[in-house]
C-alpha cells in the first residue's frame, strides 16, 4: 500500500526547486534525493513483502471510484515485474536528472518536468484499472512537448525522393517539427489505446485489468477484435513497432539528452508493458493466432533498424534506431509465447533501458564537451577524453550483447527462446541483427573514438556526478550480467503465471 | 582450491586497475601479473589434486546452465604452456612498451591481463557457454591490443576488421551452442560427448556451426584476412595473442569436442578440406609475402591448417601435440622478429638483408627457430608434423597427400627464406648485438624449447597417448633431405626462384587473399542495403506517415482563406448559413413529426 506513496513523493521536489528556483544546489541536489527516497521505498515495499522468497506476487489497491456508472476506479495492482519496471524507470529518471546537470537555462524547470514524467511513468506501471493507465500515460508524454520546444536542438535534415515537397514544407528536423511530431505521433496512438481500452471495458462491464483476465475466457466478438487491432496499433506505435518508428529518430534527434534517456529508457518501454501487460494477458488466443504476424514486424525491426544505425551521422540518430532493433528482439521473444520468451522479453527490456541510458548519456557528454554530434567531425576521443569514450565503448560492447554484460544474457535467452518454439531457421534473424550491430557500433566507435587527429586539445575528463552516475549504470549492466539468476529467478514466477493466463 | 586457482588468476587484472586508480609507477603494471602467473603456474606444477569446480550461472527453463573447470591432465598441460608463454611475454613487453606514457602502458597490460587469465580459463573450462564466454573476452582483448597504437590508423582499422570477422564466426559458435543447448538441454562437454556417443540424439548441424566459428576465430580459409592485418598490433601481442594461444584456442576446443565430432563424418571431411587449403595456401602465400611479421602470420594460419586437418583424420592427439610445439617455435619466432624490428626499424625483409651475425646468440637462436619453423628432424615442431603427415599418407587420401608435399616445400621455402635474408654469413666481425636482456632471456628460453623435441614426447606419454605413426625411415630421410636440398637451392638461386614462381604467386593470391571480396561484401551489401533503407526510411516511410499532418494543414490554410475580413462577404455568408440552417432544421423536423405520426 505504501508504494503508491512514489506518485506523490515526487512533487515535494517540484514545490521546493520551484520555490528555492535561486539556490543551485536546491535545483539540483533535491530531485536526486527524491529519486533516491523513491528507490528506497520501492526497495523497502520488496523487503516487506519478501519479495525475493515468494515466486509470484500480486497486490491489488483500489483507492477510491472514478464512475461509478461505468465502474472505473482509481485501482492500482503490483507484481515482482512491475517492481523491476519501477527500479528501472527510478534509474532511468535519475540518470536524466544527472544529465541536466550542465543545463544553465532555466534548471529548475527542466527538472520539474523530468518529475511530472516520473509521475506518469510510475503511475503507469502499477496502474490496474486501464482508464488510470491512459490518465498516467498523458501525464508522461505531455511535458515532453515543452522539453523538446524549450531545450531542444534544431538539426538539418536533407530530404529527396518522392515525398520531398511534403518533408520540406514541414521543415523536417527543426526541434518545434520533433516536438510536434513526437507529441502528435504518441498522442494519436494513446487515443488508439484509449479507444481500444474502451471498447474492451465496456464490453466487458469492467475496467479493471484484473478483473478482466479473471473471467473464464475472452470471447473474440468483433468489437473485440477492433480493439484488439487498436491497441497493437496504438501501443506499437509507442515501442516503435515498424513502420510506425519514425517518431523516435526525430524526437530523440532533437530532445535534450535528458529528454532522449527517458525516452528511450522507459516510455518506449511502455508500449512493451502494454503488451505484456494488455495484449498478451487479456487477448492472448488473438495475439497467439496473429504471432508470425508479430515475428515479421519484430524481425523487420531487428533488421530494418540496424541497417538504418549503419548510415547515420548524428550520434542520436543512431542511438534511436539502434533501440529500435534492439526493441525487434523484445518483440520476437514475446511472439515466441513461452516461458523463456517472456523472461527474456523483460530481461531484454530492463537491459536494453539501462544499455540506452548509458549510450545516450555518453553522447550527452560527448556533445557537452565537443559542440557536435556528427559522426564525421568527432575523432580521437580516446585520447583526448579517455573516459567518455570509455564509457562509450562500454556501451556499444554492451548493446552487441558482449558476454558478462545484461545484453547477452538477454539475447542468449531471446535466441534460445526462438530455438526452443521449434523455429530452427529463426534463430538467424536476432543473429544477422547482432553481426550489423557489431558492425555499425564498432564502424562508430572505430570513427570517433580510435581514429586519430592531430590537435592542440588536452586531455579533458567529466566531473564526479557523471562518473557516478555512469559507475552505477556500468554496475548494474555487468551485474545483470554476471549473476542472471538472480534476476531470472526474480521474474520466473511472473512470467510462467502470465503464460499460463493464471 | 580449484576456487582459489580461479580466482587467482583474476587477481593481476584487479591488481593492474587498482595500480591505475592510484596512479602507481609503471612497473606494477607487469610486476604483480609475472609474480602471479608464476604462482599459478607452480601450483599447476606441483600436481595438486584439483578437483572438477561447478558454478552455476543461468537457468533456462528448468535446464541449469554451470560453468565448469575441469583440472584434468589434457586441460592442465595446455594451460601450463599459456601461463609459461604469457610470463615470457609479459616480461619480454615490460622493455616492449616502456617508451609509452602512464596510461597507454596500463591499458596494454590491462588487455594482456585480461587476456591471459580468460585464456587461462578458457583451456581449464569444461562447458560451452563458459568457453563462449572466455572465447569473446579473448576476441576483446585481440581488438583492443591490435588496435594498440591507434595514432596508425591502418591499426586501427585492422583492429576493427578482426574484431567484425571473428565476431561474425563467434554468432555461428552462439548459433551452434543455442541448438546444442535446446536439443540436449545441458552445455557440459562431458555430458554432451557421452549423450552423442551413445546416439541419444543428433548434433551433427550444431557442431559444423561450431566449426565455423572455430575457423574464424583460427583465420582458416575464408577467414584467413583478418590475421596478416592484425599484424599492425605491437610484436608481443602477435607472438602471445596471433600465434600461440588465441588463434588454437579453437583447436582445444574441437579437441575438447572430438568425441562428438568422430561420428560426424561430414565435419570431419569439412575439416580435411579446409585444413588442407588453410595449410597449403597458406604456406605458399607466406613465401611471397614481403612483410616478415606477414610471413609468420600465414605460416601461423598453415600450422593451424595443419591442425585441423590431424583433427579431420581422426588423430586428435596429434593435432594437440602440434598445438603444444607449435606454441613454443611460434612465439620464439615472433618475438625474435620483434627484436630484429626493433634492431633495423623496419619489417620488410628485403630491407633486413645480412642484419644478424651468424656467429652470435642471435644467429644461433635464428638456426634454431629456422630449423623447427621448417620441421627438419630433431627440432620440437618437427615430430609432430611428421607424425600428422605420414597419417595423412595412411589414410590413403592422395590428393591431400600430395597438395600436403607440396605445402611442405613451400614451408622450408619461406623457413629458407627468412634465414637467409636475415643471416649475415660474414664471421669475420664478431661483435655482438646490443640487445636488451628483457628481450634475450625469453628467447633463449624459448630457444631451448625448441631444442628439446625428442623429450616433449616423453612429456605428452603420461598426459595423452599418442599413437605411433607407422612410417619408415626411408621416409623420414626422404623428408628432410628435400628439405636440406630446398635450403641449398634457395641459397644458390634466391635471386631467381622468387621472380620465377611469380605467376604461381599471383594464382595463390588471388585464390587465398580474398581481401577484395570482403571489402565487396562490405561495400555492397552492408553499405549499400543499408544506405538504401536508410533513406527509404527518412523519405518514403516518414514522407507517407507525414502525408497525413501535411493535408490537414493544407486544408486547413484552405479553410483559412474563407475569412478575408471583409464584411460584405461576411454578411453574404451569414445570410447563407441561417437560410441553410432553417431549410435543415424544417426537414428535419419534418421527417421527425413523420417518424412520431407513424
Amino acid at each position: 500500500m505504501f508504494l503508491l506513496w512514489i506518485l506523490v513523493l515526487p512533487l515535494l521536489p517540484i514545490v521546493l526547486i520551484n520555490i528555492f528556483n535561486k539556490c543551485s544546489i536546491v535545483k539540483k541536489t533535491t530531485p536526486l534525493i527524491g529519486s533516491l527516497f523513491t528507490l528506497i521505498i520501492i526497495l523497502l515495499y520488496s523487503a516487506s513483502n519478501n519479495l525475493l522468497e515468494v515466486s509470484s506476487y500480486f497486490e491489488i489497491i483500489n483507492l477510491y471510484p472514478i464512475f461509478t456508472s461505468l465502474d472505473i476506479n482509481m485501482s492500482f495492482s503490483i507484481t515482482k515485474i512491475s517492481v523491476v519496471l519501477l527500479i528501472l524507470a527510478n534509474i532511468t529518471i535519475t540518470t536524466a536528472l544527472f544529465s541536466t546537470y550542465k543545463i544553465k537555462k532555466r534548471l529548475s524547470q527542466i527538472n520539474t518536468l523530468i518529475l511530472i514524467i516520473s509521475i506518469g511513468i510510475y503511475g503507469l506501471i502499477i496502474a490496474d484499472d486501464l482508464f488510470v493507465f491512459f490518465l498516467f500515460y498523458e501525464v508522461a508524454v505531455v511535458p515532453m512537448f515543452l522539453m523538446i520546444t524549450n531545450w531542444g536542438y534544431d538539426l538539418k535534415r536533407e530530404v529527396s525522393g518522392p515525398f520531398k515537397k511534403i518533408l520540406s514544407s514541414l521543415s523536417v528536423g527543426t526541434k518545434s517539427y520533433g516536438a510536434y511530431k513526437i507529441t502528435l505521433y504518441l498522442l494519436a496512438g494513446s487515443l488508439l489505446i484509449f479507444l481500444g481500452l474502451a471498447i474492451v471495458g465496456i464490453s466487458e462491464g469492467t475496467f479493471s485489468i484484473n478483473e478482466i483476465l479473471n473471467k473464464e475466457s475472452l470471447n473474440m466478438s468483433n468489437d473485440l477484435w477492433l480493439a484488439f487491432f487498436l491497441l497493437v496499433l496504438g501501443f506499437g506505435s509507442h515501442s516503435a513497432l515498424w513502420p510506425l518508428h519514425t517518431w523516435a529518430p526525430d524526437g530523440h534527434g532533437t530532445a535534450p539528452t535528458a529528454g532522449s534517456i527517458i525516452f528511450a529508457g522507459i516510455l518506449m518501454k511502455i508500449g512493451v508493458i502494454g503488451f505484456i501487460k494488455v495484449i498478451i494477458t487479456i487477448f492472448n488466443t488473438a495475439f497467439i493466432e496473429y504471432s508470425s504476424l508479430f515475428i515479421i514486424l519484430a524481425s523487420i525491426n531487428i533488421i530494418y533498424g540496424a541497417f538504418t544505425a549503419m548510415m547515420q551521422d548524428d550520434l542520436k540518430y543512431l542511438a534511436a534506431y539502434a533501440s529500435l532493433s534492439h526493441i525487434g528482439y523484445i518483440f520476437l521473444a514475446l511472439a515466441m509465447n513461452n516461458e523463456t520468451g517472456l523472461s527474456s522479453a523483460i530481461l531484454q527490456t530492463v537491459s536494453h533501458g539501462l544499455i540506452i541510458c548509458l549510450l545516450f548519456f555518453s553522447v550527452g557528454l560527448i556533445f557537452n564537451l565537443k559542440g557536435t554530434r556528427s559522426i564525421k567531425e568527432l575523432n580521437s576521443l580516446s585520447d583526448n577524453s579517455p573516459l567518455i569514450s570509455s564509457i562509450f565503448i562500454f556501451a556499444a560492447f554492451a548493446s552487441v550483447g558482449f558476454p558478462l554484460t545484461s545484453g547477452f544474457i538477454a539475447e542468449f535467452l531471446i535466441i534460445s527462446s526462438v530455438a526452443q518454439s521449434g523455429n530452427f531457421l529463426l534463430i538467424i534473424i536476432p543473429l544477422v541483427g547482432i553481426f550489423i550491430t557489431t558492425i555499425y557500433m564498432f564502424r562508430t566507435v572505430k570513427k570517433i573514438c580510435l581514429r586519430y587527429v592531430q590537435s592542440k586539445e588536452s586531455i579533458s575528463t567529466i566531473s564526479y556526478d557523471e562518473k557516478l552516475i555512469c559507475f552505477i549504470l556500468i554496475l548494474t549492466i555487468i551485474t545483470i550480467g554476471i549473476f542472471p539468476n538472480f534476476f531470472l529467478n526474480f521474474i520466473n514466477g511472473e512470467s510462467i503465471k502470465i503464460i499460463l493466463g493464471v | 582450491m580449484s576456487q582459489n586457482i580461479i580466482f587467482l588468476s583474476l587477481v593481476p587484472i584487479l591488481s593492474i586497475i587498482v595500480s591505475r586508480i592510484f596512479n602507481s609507477s609503471k612497473t606494477l603494471n607487469y610486476i604483480s601479473p609475472i609474480i602471479i602467473y608464476s604462482i599459478t603456474l607452480i601450483a599447476l606444477f606441483l600436481n595438486i589434486d584439483f578437483s572438477q569446480l561447478s558454478i552455476p550461472f543461468l537457468t533456462v527453463n528448468g535446464y541449469e546452465i554451470n560453468l565448469l573447470f575441469n583440472f584434468i591432465q589434457e586441460h592442465i598441460l595446455m594451460s601450463k604452456v599459456v601461463l609459461f608463454i604469457s610470463i615470457l611475454v609479459l616480461y619480454y613487453s615490460s622493455k616492449f612498451v616502456e617508451p609509452e606514457d602512464k596510461r597507454a602502458h596500463a591499458r596494454y597490460f590491462l588487455f594482456l591481463t585480461i587476456f591471459i587469465s580468460s585464456m587461462f580459463l578458457f583451456t581449464l573450462s569444461n562447458d560451452l557457454f563458459g568457453s563462449f564466454i572466455f572465447w569473446e573476452i579473448l576476441g576483446l582483448s585481440s581488438y583492443f591490443l591490435i588496435g594498440f597504437w591507434n595514432k596508425d590508423s591502418e591499426a586501427i582499422r585492422s583492429s576493427t576488421i578482426a574484431f567484425w570477422i571473428t565476431r561474425f564466426g563467434d554468432l555461428f559458435f552462439l548459433a551452434g551452442l543455442i541448438l546444442i543447448f535446446t536439443i540436449s538441454g545441458t552445455l557440459s562437454i562431458d555430458i554432451i560427448n557421452k549423450e552423442v556417443i551413445n546416439k541419444d540424439y543428433n548434433i551433427n548441424l550444431p557442431l559444423l556451426l561450431i566449426i565455423i566459428g572455430v575457423f574464424s576465430k583460427s583465420a582458416q580459409f575464408p577467414f584467413n584476412i583478418w590475421l596478416p592485418k592484425a599484424m599492425k598490433g605491437p610484436t608481443p601481442v602477435s607472438s602471445l595473442i596471433h600465434s600461440a594461444t588465441m588463434v588454437v584456442a579453437g583447436v582445444l576446443l574441437l579437441f575438447k569436442l572430438y568425441p562428438s565430432i568422430s561420428g560426424n563424418e561430414l565435419a570431419l571431411n569439412f575439416l580435411i578440406v579446409i585444413g588442407i587449403i588453410s595449410s597449403v595456401g597458406g604456406a605458399i602465400v607466406a613465401f611471397f609475402e614481403e612483410d616478415l611479421k606477414k610471413v609468420l602470420a600465414y605460416s601461423t594460419i598453415s600450422n593451424i591448417g595443419l591442425m585441423f586437418l590431424a583433427i579431420g583424420i581422426k588423430k586428435p592427439d596429434l593435432a594437440y601435440f602440434h598445438m603444444f610445439s607449435h606454441s613454443f617455435f611460434k612465439s620464439l619466432l615472433f618475438l625474435y622478429a620483434g627484436v630484429v624490428i626493433a634492431l633495423m626499424g623496419t619489417s620488410k625483409l628485403e630491407l633486413l638483408k645480412s642484419s644478424i651475425k651468424l656467429k652470435s646468440t642471435m644467429g644461433l637462436i635464428l638456426i634454431i627457430a629456422c630449423c623447427s619453423l621448417s620441421s627438419i628432424y630433431f627440432f620440437t615442431g618437427s615430430f609432430s608434423k611428421e607424425y600428422i603427415v605420414f597419417s595423412l599418407i595412411n589414410k590413403k587420401l592422395y590428393i591431400a597427400s600430395f597438395a600436403m608435399l607440396i605445402g611442405t616445400i613451400f614451408t622450408c621455402l619461406y623457413s629458407a627464406r627468412i634465414f637467409f635474408n636475415l643471416i649475415n654469413f660474414d664471421l669475420s666481425n664478431d661483435l655482438e648485438h646490443k640487445i636488451n636482456p628483457k628481450f634475450l632471456i625469453p628467447l633463449v628460453l624459448l630457444a631451448l624449447l625448441s631444442l628439446v623435441g625428442p623429450l616433449t614426447m616423453g612429456l605428452f606419454n603420461e598426459s595423452i597417448y599418442i599413437e605411433e605413426v607407422p612410417h619408415s625411415v626411408v621416409g623420414i630421410l626422404m623428408l628432410q633431405t628435400l628439405t636440406i636440398f630446398v635450403f641449398y637451392l634457395y641459397n644458390n638461386k634466391r635471386f631467381n626462384i622468387v621472380t620465377n614462381l611469380n605467376q604461381f604467386s599471383i594464382f595463390s593470391s588471388f585464390l587465398f587473399k580474398t581481401d577484395s571480396i570482403y571489402t565487396e561484401i562490405y561495400e555492397k551489401v552492408f553499405k549499400g542495403t543499408s544506405e538504401f533503407i536508410a533513406w527509404f526510411d527518412r523519405n518514403i516511410i516518414d514522407g507517407l506517415i507525414n502525408y497525413i499532418p501535411f493535408k490537414i494543414i493544407y486544408y486547413s490554410r484552405k479553410l483559412m482563406r474563407i475569412q478575408d475580413g471583409q464584411a460584405k462577404s461576411y454578411a453574404v455568408r451569414a445570410i447563407v448559413f441561417f437560410i441553410v440552417l432553417i431549410l435543415a432544421m424544417t426537414i428535419i423536423d419534418n421527417i421527425l413529426i413523420i417518424g412520431e405520426l407513424k
